[in-house]
């Protein structure tokens, strides 16, 4: 892993079109400005991982169990 | 067009009626071609089933028959992707359904995660909602209608 050390309003610039701009910093909390393109969607990373894993996991719904278990539902 | 799947055997779906998810959904980022399916004629519960992989699909219900005050916001990133410039008119928003593994009888909602599909213009795009309280795992009450 690389790591930089930067000040408030420095930047990183990753690849051609994503830029990270250190914006505040107050004690243990660091404010980020991220500049990147539609293709690059930007997630905090434990919100990402939850959805990712549900995804996963509801992806794997078997029909014939799912239609016994609706019954009454639907 | 003929879409071969693992759980409905081959369907028939026009063309102009598949989905795209530019980005796919997460964690299934190369998939971006999906079918939406009534489960049964009348069933709240449909198929997001994926055009180009015949195991990968997902059970999607309308939110709001699971948590009635359900509010999500699509910022300027998630407009373009679905090409909402205007208004949100044709925007349907679904969420996945899952089984709680262990507790079978529980059916649950990724409410944190939801699908906004672009109906009038057949594009999609998985929401991430950053700053809310909404689970992955919110349990699906009894649905009357």
């Amino acid at each position: 892993m690389l790591i930089l050390t930067r000040k408030i309003g420095e930047c990183i610039t990753i690849g051609e079109e994503i830029k990270v701009y250190v914006v505040d910093i107050r004690g243990k909390q660091v404010r980020l400005g991220i500049e990147a393109p539609t293709h690059a969607p930007i997630y905090r990373q434990e919100v990402y991982q939850k959805i990712l894993e549900e995804n996963r996991s509801a992806s794997r719904v078997d029909l014939a169990d799912f239609g016994k278990l609706i019954k009454g539902r639907e | 067009m003929k879409v071969p799947t693992s759980r409905f055997g081959t369907i028939d779906i026009p063309e102009d009626q598949v989905i795209y998810v530019p980005l796919g959904l997460i964690g299934f980022p190369n998939q971006k071609r999906y079918a939406l399916l009534e489960h049964r004629k009348g069933s709240p519960f449909s198929w997001f089933q994926a055009v180009d992989d015949e195991d990968l699909a997902f059970v999607l219900i309308d939110p709001l028959l699971c948590e009635p005050d359900y509010q999500i916001q699509i910022n300027s990133e998630d407009r373009k992707t679905l090409d909402l410039p205007d208004s949100c008119e044709g925007l349907q928003t679904m969420v996945t359904v899952n089984i709680t593994p262990g507790d079978p009888l529980k059916i649950t909602a990724n409410l944190l995660g939801p699908v906004a599909i672009n109906l009038p213009k057949k594009l999609a795009k998985q929401i991430v909602l950053h700053q809310s309280s909404y689970s992955t795992r919110h349990p699906i009450p009894i649905i009357k209608r």
